[in-house]
């Protein structure tokens, strides 16, 4: 060095003008590949502040209370926490090899970066546990397609619903006969139906079916309506669908209320609808059709009202043993039943939409963060591979960076 | 390398972060760094069991200002970018930076103010309950009066 300076000054008076350019002073005082990897940084800013910046305008325009809370979408905050302590360990440890390496003390610089190495595929380990966990529920960022997420509870849900009920080999039990007394005699008597035993589930989907999605299906047939314009029981089409969706994927706190209402409106209808049906069954005469459908209809309604009875003594008991966050998707769970029903979840798959891509880029970039960690495993890190070390513990903090917004963003939200 | 040798001649200053040990910094960075989290979870925590309800808006900013305050740990001690020496560090992240905040700001009169206001067709078919003060934007013209059961519904609603 001192050589090369003297042979500089040597020619500094010189008119030689390339010398000229060995001046140094107005060079960034870092070394070119960190200024490359900040510049590279300063692009990834914008990047992920359009996702993540797109993701805030999504969450927080959508109408009070129609984004999933993260409980709604097995969003869990141990696991989200457990990757952040990860991420903030790895970038500990990000530090510590470069300070080791920086000292010359290569042994304790491979350790380190080992360790780094490791969170960075424990945090995807428990990543893809996590992925796995929302694709067995049906949260998948495609609607109409593989998704099981529902913006809104309507015709297309409940078609959805019966089509999956139908696939599943669920059949409704009410059997209409030519002959309307026989119908009438037949309905209560449920064992006659035949029930095909495929899945673990069927007797659940079975009584589902027979409860709740004939109920609503007449309901959306007979019960002309709209929101702002309930009929004289209170009843609603979209009110009762939400509840019937209810049952089977409760959102957290959030259509409780909402479905107390409606059972209480479905109870008064019932009983009026059964106290007048008597009568209409006189005036059908011989009519064998008319009386078929007042026999169907009847089926219907009791099963609805056998169904709100055995949800109002459940009630009381949730009141009474806490909590029970469950609904017929769980209890499928449980029964090893492979059938998910369709949920209605608003927001839900722009939710998945924004989660899967935020998320996903980010383990993209953790990955990246991987293979830039793995090559100096291979390496003696002394002091000449510091400025390595340096660029890709960069790197990795920047990652972490990222983790730091979308841990709250999604997990605590 | 050698680029960055002769860079190092030039500027003394530099090569005070290689030699200074900033080890105590670190730890205590990282301490930080831990309690931040924890900060942030237990109000996560809190809003999940409803102690926000309602307020959600002040503990979603109280995680918001946390995690801004662990990025700024990160970059200033981890990144160093506080003992970086030269104007080069502020060129490349504050203008990013602001860039960032200006993306999202653009985004929210179309999107983010997108369901603020409902018509009365929109308000009868939405998907969702909508509450009272939002159906009360309807109340700029006469409508609402006309449905008058509508209204009423959305009272007991609330």
């Amino acid at each position: 060095m001192s050589e090369h300076e003297d042979h500089h000054d040597e020619h500094v008076h010189d008119d030689h003008h390339g010398h000229i350019q060995l001046e140094y002073e107005d060079a960034l005082p870092i070394n070119n590949g960190k200024v490359c990897l900040w510049l590279f940084l300063s692009t990834e800013i914008m990047f992920f502040a359009g996702l993540i910046g797109t993701y805030i305008v999504l969450r927080f325009g959508a109408p009070a209370g129609t984004w999933p809370r993260p409980h709604d979408v097995h969003v869990s905050e141990i696991l989200g926490t457990i990757n952040t302590f990860i991420l903030i360990l790895s970038s500990f440890t990000v530090v510590l090899t470069l300070e080791a390496t920086k000292r010359n003390d290569a042994g304790k610089a491979k350790s380190y970066l080992a360790f780094t190495f490791l969170c960075g595929c424990a945090f995807l380990g428990i990543k893809m546990v996590e992925y796995a966990g929302k694709f067995e529920h049906g949260i998948h960022p495609r609607p109409g397609g593989i998704s099981l997420m529902y913006e809104q509870a309507d015709v297309n849900y409940l078609r959805d619903l019966r089509k999956t009920l139908t696939d599943a080999g669920a059949i409704p039990k009410a059997a209409i006969s030519d002959d309307a007394e026989e119908a009438a005699a037949q309905v209560p008597d449920t064992t006659e139906v035949a029930v095909v035993q495929q899945d673990p589930g069927h007797p659940l989907l079975e009584t589902f079916l027979h409860q709740s999605v004939q109920w609503a299906e007449y309901v959306i047939g007979r019960v002309p309506n709209t929101q702002m314009n309930p009929n004289v029981d209170g009843l609603n089409h979209r009110d009762v669908l939400i509840s019937v969706s209810q049952e089977i994927y409760p959102l957290d706190r959030r259509y409780g209320q909402l479905t107390e209402e409606t059972h209480h409106a479905e109870q008064h209808y019932i009983e009026s609808r059964l106290e007048a049906l008597p009568e209409l069954v006189a005036a059908a005469g011989e009519n064998n059709d008319v009386l078929n459908m007042l026999a169907y209809e009847k089926t219907i309604l009791e099963a609805r009202q056998s169904f709100l009875g055995e949800h109002g003594h459940d009630h009381e008991g949730e009141e009474a043993g806490g909590s029970h966050h469950g609904g017929l998707n769980a209890e499928l769970r449980e029964l090893n039943s492979s059938v998910i029903l369709p949920m209605h979840i608003p927001s839900g798959n722009m939710f998945a939409a924004t989660y899967f891509l935020l998320t996903g880029f980010h383990a993209l970039h953790v990955i990246v963060g991987l293979i830039l960690f793995a090559f100096p495993m291979f390496w003696t890190l002394d002091k000449s591979r510091s400025n390595y070390i340096e660029n890709a513990g960069l790197y990795w903090h920047f990652v972490d960076l990222v983790w730091i917004f979308l841990f709250p963003l999604f997990y605590l939200f | 390398m050698s680029d960055h040798d002769v860079n190092a001649d030039h500027h003394p200053d530099h090569g005070d972060h290689g030699d200074h040990d900033h080890g105590g910094t670190y730890i205590k960075v990282f301490i930080g760094l831990l309690i931040c989290t924890a900060i942030s979870t237990l109000i996560g925590t809190l809003i999940s069991k409803g102690v926000f309800e309602g307020n959600e808006l002040s503990g979603w900013g109280i995680m918001i200002t946390v995690s801004c305050v662990k990025a700024l740990l990160v970059i200033s001690f981890f990144m160093h970018l506080k003992w970086e020496v030269g104007n080069w560090k502020w060129m490349l992240t504050i203008p990013a930076s602001l860039m960032s905040l200006f993306l999202i700001l653009m985004l929210v009169p179309d999107i983010g103010l997108r369901t603020n206001h409902y018509t009365d067709e929109r308000a009868d078919r939405a998907a969702y309950d909508i509450p009272l003060n939002d159906a009360s934007l309807l109340g700029a013209d006469d409508h609402l009066h006309v449905e008058g059961d509508g209204h009423a519904e959305n009272e007991d609603a609330h």
